[in-house]
């Protein structure tokens, strides 16, 4: 009898409580439904229909998907795009795991070294870009005169379309500082008494990294896995500004999202633009599926329970 | 639960309040969407001015960049449903709104104006902004795209004598090489002839060539006949058989420094584009420069390759009579004046491009070529899609011509076909 006022009170808190979250909550959810989760809902239906923008759209049904599989160009954009996810991922995984490693040494600059790899990732997008053009340059970019250097005849990079693609592999291992930082938290937190355990057991350098540090950052190493994937199936800012938006030369640098944004916004065919999008975002789902799928094989989370 | 979602639906309807009335806050009594340079914006910013004073109609004057960003900030107007009331057009973009019937018809506001008729503009930019007898842009200047821009200094330092209007391309290549400077590396430090862009539809009208069969409405594409390969094949070579042009890899990664800089800094002899590069090119101080008609090709073929501009009458507009008047307050004599005098465009009405408004002496010298020009404009095709066939085919094709990997014959003779299939099939 005396606890149900108090009972009902603390009810009334909970539900004040549950409000005053949603109230601050409000205005992401309000950015959510409206700028999101509207042109989602649009970008969905229009899928299905013919729009330029300017007249009404048309329902077409299945129409721009159809369109796909005999679109050269669509394929050829999907060809650039696995390409550069396929170098570029592994790449960069190697590499800023690499770089990880040296920068969690204690050496007396190491601070500075960390900021500086970790530069490139608060750059702009189009400012790398456009210092990547300089670099790149066949005939006054520091890479080929280096190449020069040690008697090698560097290629046109981006105005060859055999090289243009390597050219923008390389570049993304510019961005390694990014995920170092993430990997330099997951060494960091490796606990030494591990290390110390396998030195008691006897195991050298090249052991201890096999045995105690891979195993223990293979969570980091499947979020940035999927991150990376997810992120170079969208690489557009480098490309768009190096080619002017085109995604030459002779279309080898064209990319997915290169592809959806000139029939989004230059040949106006909002309908089909959109269709690619929905593509887009089934083929990263799958490949996202795919990897939490496989990802009980090898990723080792200290703290799970054995089954 | 109940509670927490009214609360969430009044913090909703609140906010979503502010937020679409914030869209409409500013404003006046009509919109205008405009691109322009620095020049142009100066412009605009009086003629408004002096209509809102005259008319006590506000105007609010939106601008967005020229080219891709403004189409796509006007379309995505149109979308939203939100148009603007008048529009600024650029005579290749005028395709997109052509024959989606969004735009006013002007020839009656025409026919009843006192201050202007339409036999007072050039007919060539009359031509291509009507269909179907009816005019959908006032046209404010017509931009034939045949100036060669030289320097003078390097002319008489290579003892080379100036060019004339009846030169032709072998000419053009003559002189090209006798500009072209190499350092001892062999390297090139002067390129003799460079376009502001790839303009190889002026290469190919030169030559008596065309881009459709129809420009109006094109059934087929005409870039496989003898005309068009020899003079996309022409451009070629002058980059990769006598290099005297720079190619697309000596272009790429000059960090932003475009061909007009080269000329600027002189590092081109002779560069090719249309007549708005005279203000920029006003400033330079090193060295004099004049103008000169793009060579016609042997067989004394002209043809250019030609842009233009002028405004339209959304025909959501509410006010159609106030429209009509600040259209003609903007590519009306006064507007067009103005514009003559900065030397960055070509009037669209004839008299005013003759009169001393425009051929004011300062430079160029021979400014008066675009005159003569104009009877040569040729415009792209006028359909929707053609953006997206010189995107999606064209450009990656002739990439393989322009970096000299295949010749013109072989691309454009597999080209072509699948463009009509693909295009123009039905």
């Amino acid at each position: 009898m005396i606890d149900k006022p108090l009972k009902k009170s603390k009810m009334s808190m909970a539900a004040q409580e549950g409000m005053w979250g949603y109230f601050f909550l409000s205005p992401w959810i309000l950015g959510m439904i409206l700028f999101t989760g509207g042109p989602i809902i649009a970008s969905f239906l229009l899928a299905f229909c013919n729009w330029d923008l300017i007249t009404t759209p048309q329902w077409i049904g299945f129409d721009n998907f159809a369109r796909m599989f005999t679109d050269s160009r669509f394929l050829a954009s999907l060809y650039n795009t696995f390409y550069y996810t396929l170098f570029a991922v592994p790449l960069g995984i190697v590499g800023s795991v690499l770089v990880a490693l040296l920068m969690n040494q204690e050496w007396k600059s190491v601070r500075i070294l960390r900021t500086i790899y970790y530069l490139p990732s608060v750059t702009a997008g189009v400012a790398s870009a456009i210092i990547w053009m300089w670099l790149l340059n066949p005939d006054f970019g520091l890479i080929n005169y280096g190449l020069k250097l040690i008697g090698i005849t560097g290629p046109q990079w981006m105005a060859d379309e055999n090289w243009s693609k390597p050219a923008l592999i390389i570049m993304s291992l510019w961005g390694v500082g990014g995920n170092m930082i993430i990997y330099l938290a997951g060494l960091q937190g490796v606990p030494r008494q591990l290390y110390e355990a396998a030195e008691i057991d006897g195991a050298g350098m090249i052991q201890k990294f096999w045995n105690v540090t891979v195993p223990m950052l293979t969570p980091v190493i499947f979020f940035n896995l999927i991150m990376s994937i997810v992120a170079s199936f969208q690489i557009f800012t480098q490309v768009y500004v190096m080619t002017g938006g085109q995604g030459g030369p002779a279309d080898s640098t064209l990319v997915l999202v290169l592809y959806i944004y000139q029939h989004a916004f230059k040949f106006h065919n909002m309908g089909y633009a959109s269709a690619l999008a929905w593509v887009l975002f089934i083929i990263i789902l799958i490949f996202t599926l795919i990897q939490f799928k496989v990802s009980g094989g090898w990723v080792h989370y200290e703290g799970e329970l054995k089954k | 639960m109940k509670r927490v979602l009214v609360v969430l639906l009044a913090v909703f309807a609140v906010l979503s309040v502010v937020v679409f009335t914030g869209c409409k806050a500013k404003g006046g009594d009509m919109r205008f969407m405009y691109w322009g340079s620095v020049e142009e914006i100066q412009i605009i910013k009086e003629m408004v001015d002096k209509f809102q004073k005259d008319t006590k109609v506000t105007v609010s004057a939106e601008r967005a960049p020229s080219g891709p960003p403004y189409m796509e900030k006007v379309l995505t107007q149109f979308a939203g449903g939100s148009a603007p009331d008048v529009l600024f057009v650029e005579a290749n973009n005028f395709k997109e709104f052509a024959e989606k019937g969004v735009l006013e018809d002007l020839t009656p506001y025409l026919n009843e104006e006192t201050t202007m008729k339409i036999g007072d503009f050039y007919p060539e930019i009359i031509k291509r902004f009507t269909i179907d007898g009816k005019l959908f842009v006032l046209p404010r200047d017509i931009a034939p795209i045949c100036v060669v821009y030289y320097n003078k200094k390097m002319f008489d330092e290579a003892g080379v004598k100036y060019p004339k209007d009846d030169w032709t391309w072998a000419d053009m290549l003559k002189t090209a090489k006798k500009l072209t400077k190499k350092d001892a590396n062999g390297m090139t430090t002067v390129f003799g002839f460079v376009d502001d862009w790839p303009i190889w539809e002026t290469f190919v009208f030169s030559n008596g060539g065309s881009m459709v069969d129809n420009v109006e409405r094109p059934t087929k594409c005409t870039l496989d006949k003898k005309a068009a390969i020899e003079a996309v094949q022409f451009r070629a070579d002058l980059i990769n058989k006598y290099h005297v042009s720079p190619s697309p890899s000596q272009m790429t990664g000059m960090g932003g420094m475009g061909t007009a800089d080269m000329f600027i800094s002189g590092r081109v002899a002779m560069f090719f584009s249309g007549i708005w590069k005279t203000p920029t090119f006003r400033a330079i101080q090193n060295f004099e420069w004049d103008v000169v008609t793009f060579p016609s090709s042997k067989s004394s073929n002209r043809g250019y390759a030609s842009g233009g501009s002028g405004y339209a009458i959304v025909k959501t507009a509410k006010d159609k009579k106030a429209a009509w008047k600040l259209v003609t307050y903007l590519a009306g004599v006064e507007g067009q004046k103005k514009l003559a005098a900065t030397g960055l465009a070509q009037p669209a009405m004839k008299a005013i491009a003759e009169s001393p408004a425009f051929l004011d002496g300062k430079a160029p010298k021979h400014k008066d070529i675009v005159l003569k020009a104009v009877k040569y404009a040729k415009f792209s095709p006028r359909v929707a899609n053609w953006d997206e066939i010189n995107v999606s085919m064209i450009a990656p094709a002739f990439d393989k011509i322009w970096n000299g990997k295949e010749d013109a014959n072989t691309v454009l003779k597999e080209l072509v076909p699948q463009i009509n299939e693909n295009y123009f099939s039905e």
